[in-house]
């Protein structure tokens, strides 16, 4: 398991075992050496007592305020890690201890005395924690393939984990059945003191949900204070034995990231940004002007379309899960790694925190359309699919058909294919996805905020850029995914988030005109790659080979002459390129992985 | 030259205290000062070097725009934003020279009415007690931030100090307006921390030092939290009974969301008081989180809780906050603040020449003005901005 691993953590590796009777424990790790670089921050790791031992991936950004409450003056302390805090705040405060961390982290704490192990993941989901259970024996990890690598893992495919692929682009858990995830704000408790072991799940963390309003808050004040949160924040992700870069696009929350950076005193940051020649999909103009603007060590990455095929194999082969975007985080990490950086910051979080997709803007519509009478709804919806089927209004009339809930507006947005596609493409297609556990608070753009962050960025962008990151062993940080910043503006109201003048107006008017308007005074380009362009060309051959060879399709649970239609309708222009491509990652992960229904 | 302070003797409001401390370094230079509404009387009458004039705000207008008849030109430190517009009128009728203003907190954290605003803008420097307050001044109110001058408050009260590390109970103390207008001073979450700290086995009291209309509803909620046997409402009290409760105190408490520096937080850490406030405002300027004190979210009465609870477990720590409280309180000294206002002072009196009649009593040629103004420091400030560069940092 630890060699599967070794790309995220070049520095060292470490294993040790524990016999407890019929039980036993082993915990792993590879280094990748952030926070003091010594040899005193090996793991797995001890504290002076030897009862306590754990293995860590992560960040722990208040690691010296609970250092310094934790040292009472008797030198408990043998190093100056994170991780050794971890283990001191465990010893003083137990399970409490992890409601005080702040950070990205996953971890395994083994209590050699009370004979427990307890597997801990982060509130916002940054980290990832995988785990396997067969035949009382449990196996976790940061990445499935150190799973799969065990040889235990029954290699087989979890076709409700394809139909949530299907319906949304990502698998919530995994698509192997064996796999599951840890949610965030979770610990596993295995309590082995009989011998055996008993596991259970529970929460030590609150759900995410936006506060119960009480006194209604006052804009000039809720923004002043952001812009200190978010300060506070870049100041403890610059904390580092090492430099730190920036992935800079020339967006709002980059050039938001590379403001504070400089606030705090960062020195000259040193600058990244993928570009292309083909300029539509290029963002060079802007990430060159605010660049120069903040003087940084700025590095261009220039990708044309034979580098991205040239690429192509290592991506997939670094593809923990089948995933639409990655190959974009793998790409850059992958640069940014060349030039010696070991950790970069990124904006990741900023469209979920401050109402940066369609979702909300459709939440808002679906609020008002939820108006009209059901019934009028459902024959406007029926009539808009039969005279323009397939076309990019499609979601606008699955909207008008739903119950216009917050709900609706972000699966609607979130949508792949359509119910009606996902069941020709997979005859045992499973239900709709369960409503998940809300506290709507009646405030729609709030509420879809709440699901962004714990859907698409959660389930499917923090768990990329983990992966594709680390596979160039290269620690990506998010300064805007931080537990007081989410809680904080989960509880502004989300009229404030919405603007018909500016995208993001609450985090514009937080950094207090330090954005010049050729930032915000755009329109917004995502961080993807011209996949539409390039699978007509370079990539088409590549493409086809894999979508029409029936066998793949079949070991997937799909329908081979379904997936033919979907690129032979991207090929005629009646389908997005997500489709397509969405089908032909998934196709060639489990190809790869050996992975079969 | 004018400092135009209000009710500067009458209160004992942080407004006004600074506004005394003030008056003392300028009188000292024989600077002229005006205050209104301190003496009941209508009659102008001398206190501590100042000129006092009595009655309403239009008696404060007539003093001053006889006195800028007699002294036209002067430079003039204007005590407090509402003050602006009368400024700003005898600037345009070449009564009074170059001007500063004070900006103290809440009244400067937003958008002024246009006659403030254009007098602001019109001012030589806005001086402000933190970071926060002439950041959030400047963005609202349209001014380059580089017109702005940080001049921190200095603490005035003289605390024996005694290191006392909590035995067996932690004694806590909030001085605080109990005001139903001053709804954000969270003195209600200082109750429900106390609760929650007792609840985990930790030993505490608290001694609450003020008044007002919103002290019954405090106690009232105290009652509900059955806290009452270890909370006292001590009500106003004298400076010496404030000096001798801050002596037997170990904590100061007050997780206030609106204040623009904080002074109640220096005398604490003077007298060695480790202090637990909100992490909001200018407090983040005075009461640095894991050395001084603890910063906690406004509302989040038990992260206060467990920071009491870490503070009575541990008396290294709560002793090394102490000192380090001490000394911090120390930094800010009121040499330094002296300094900064003198030479500020300076700066405004050495005025260009205006196009006005020059009375004859006060015929003087002044130097011209600095190429680019600078900007002063209180000694303890962190410095971010770049010299000599186009000043990101500060603002387009």
């Amino acid at each position: 398991m630890v060699e599967a691993l070794e790309h995220r953590g070049p520095d060292g590796h470490g294993a040790r075992a524990w016999a407890f009777g019929p039980a036993t424990v082993c915990l792993g790790h590879t280094r990748l050496s952030i926070i003091d670089l010594s040899p005193a921050g090996r793991q797995p790791m001890t504290e002076k007592s030897g009862r306590y031992w754990i293995t860590f991936n992560g960040e722990i950004y208040n690691y010296r305020e609970l250092h310094k409450i934790l040292d009472a003056g008797d030198g408990c302390f043998a190093s100056a890690t994170d991780t050794e805090v971890i283990l001191q705040a465990y010893a003083r405060w137990s399970v409490e201890a992890f409601g005080l961390l702040r950070g990205m982290f996953a971890f395994g704490l083994l209590d050699t005395s009370a004979r427990r192990v307890i597997l801990v993941r982060d509130p916002l989901g940054i980290k990832p924690l995988y785990y396997a259970m067969r035949n009382g024996s449990l196996w976790f990890a940061s990445e499935v393939q150190a799973l799969l690598a065990t040889g235990k893992v029954d290699r087989r495919l979890d076709l409700d984990g394809v139909g949530q692929y299907l319906g949304q682009g990502w698998s919530t858990s995994c698509a192997i059945s064996d796999v599951k995830t840890l949610p965030p704000g979770h610990m596993l408790t295995g309590d082995f003191s009989t011998g055996a072991f008993r596991w259970s799940l529970s929460r030590y963390s609150e759900e995410l949900s936006p506060p119960a309003p009480s006194a209604k808050p006052e804009r000039n004040e809720s923004t002043a204070h952001l812009l200190h949160l978010l300060g506070q924040s870049m100041k403890c992700h610059l904390v580092a034995d090492v430099p730190v870069g920036l992935f800079l696009s020339g967006g709002i929350d980059s050039s938001a990231l590379l403001h504070l950076m400089r606030r705090e005193g960062c020195g000259t940051p040193r600058t990244f940004t993928v570009v292309f020649p083909e300029s539509k999909f290029s963002e060079r103009e802007y990430a060159g002007r605010i660049a120069a603007q903040y003087e940084t060590d700025h590095t261009e990455v220039e990708l044309a379309e034979s580098d991205i095929l040239a690429l192509l194999p290592d991506a997939f082969a670094s593809m923990d899960q089948p995933t639409m975007d990655g190959i974009n985080t793998y790409v850059i990490s992958r640069a940014v790694s060349s030039t010696g950086i070991k950790v970069a910051l990124s904006g990741l979080g900023g469209d979920e925190l401050f109402a940066g997709y369609p979702s909300f803007r459709r939440a808002r519509l679906a609020k008002l359309a939820g108006r009209t009478p059901q019934t009028l709804r459902a024959a406007l919806s029926r009539i808009g699919r039969l005279v323009s089927p397939g076309s990019p209004a499609e979601k606008v009339w699955d909207l008008l058909g739903s119950d216009c809930t917050p709900f609706s507006a972000y699966t609607v947005s979130r949508r792949l294919f359509s119910p009606q596609e996902a069941a020709q493409l997979m005859p045992d297609y499973p239900p709709a996805p369960k409503i998940p556990n809300t506290q709507y608070c009646g405030d729609e753009i709030n509420e879809v905020s709440r699901l962004e962050l714990r859907g698409y960025m959660s389930d499917l962008l923090l768990r990329d850029t983990d992966f594709m990151s680390m596979a160039s062993s290269l620690e990506v940080r998010v300064p805007f995914v931080d537990n007081v910043i989410v809680g904080h503006v989960l509880g502004l109201p989300g009229s404030w988030k919405l603007s018909r003048v500016m995208p993001k107006p609450l985090l514009v008017e937080a950094m207090r005109g330090a954005l010049p308007d050729y930032i915000w005074d755009r329109p917004k380009m995502g961080f993807v790659f011209p996949f539409h362009h390039w699978m007509r060309s370079h990539l088409r051959a590549e493409v086809q080979s894999i979508l029409l060879d029936g066998r793949l399709a079949r070991n997937a649970g799909l329908n081979p002459p379904a997936v033919r239609k979907v690129w032979e309708g991207f090929l005629n222009g009646r389908l997005r390129w997500t489709k397509p491509w969405s089908l032909y990652v998934l196709l060639r992960w489990l190809e790869s992985r050996q992975i079969a229904a | 030259m004018f400092l135009l302070a209000t009710e500067t003797w009458r209160s004992d409001g942080g407004v006004q205290r600074y506004m005394r401390i003030l008056c003392q370094i300028l009188t000292q230079r024989g600077r002229g000062l005006i205050t209104l509404l301190d003496d009941p009387g209508d009659r102008p009458i001398e206190h501590e070097g100042a000129l006092c004039c009595g009655g309403g705000k239009w008696k404060f207008v007539l003093t001053l725009t006889r006195e800028s008849w007699k002294r036209p030109q002067s430079a003039a430190i204007v005590g407090h934003t509402s003050l602006l517009p009368v400024v700003w009128v005898l600037r345009k009728l070449g009564m009074l020279g170059r001007y500063a203003v004070v900006l103290h907190g809440i009244e400067a954290w937003g958008r002024l009415p246009w006659p403030a605003r254009a007098a602001a803008g019109a001012a030589c420097a806005v001086v402000a007690t933190t970071e926060y307050t002439a950041r959030e001044f400047c963005y609202y109110n349209g001014i380059d931030l580089a017109k702005s001058a940080i001049i921190p408050l200095a603490n005035s009260l003289t605390v024996a100090v005694s290191a006392k590390p909590p035995g067996d109970s932690l004694r806590l103390l909030a001085v605080t307006r109990m005001s139903r207008s001053d709804g954000y001073k969270g003195i209600e979450f200082v109750l429900e921390a106390v609760r929650t700290a007792r609840k985990w086995g930790t030993n505490v009291t608290l001694e609450i030092i003020g008044d007002g209309d919103d002290r019954p509803r405090l106690e009232e909620l105290a009652g509900r939290l059955r806290i009452l046997d270890i909370v006292h409402f001590q009500g106003r009290t004298t400076d010496q009974t404030l000096r001798d409760t801050l002596s037997h105190s170990h904590v100061f408490v007050l997780p206030s969301k609106k204040e623009g520096f904080g002074l109640v937080y220096l005398e604490a850490m003077a007298a060695g008081l480790p202090c637990i406030a909100a992490n909001y405002g200018g407090v983040p300027e005075v009461v640095e989180h894991g050395r001084d004190g603890f910063l906690v979210e406004y509302g989040d009465f038990r992260r206060m809780a467990f920071y009491l609870r870490v503070l009575a477990e541990a008396p290294k720590l709560y002793l090394d906050m102490s000192e380090a409280a001490r000394r911090r309180a120390a930094s800010f000294s009121l040499a330094a603040m002296q300094r900064s206002w003198e030479a500020l002072a300076v700066r405004l009196e050495s005025a260009v020449g205006v196009n006005v009649p020059v009375r004859p009593a006060n015929n003087m040629t002044a130097p011209p003005p600095p190429a680019r103004n600078p900007i002063f420091r209180g000694g303890h400030k962190r410095a971010t901005a770049p010299d000599g560069r186009r000043n990101i940092l500060r603002g387009t």
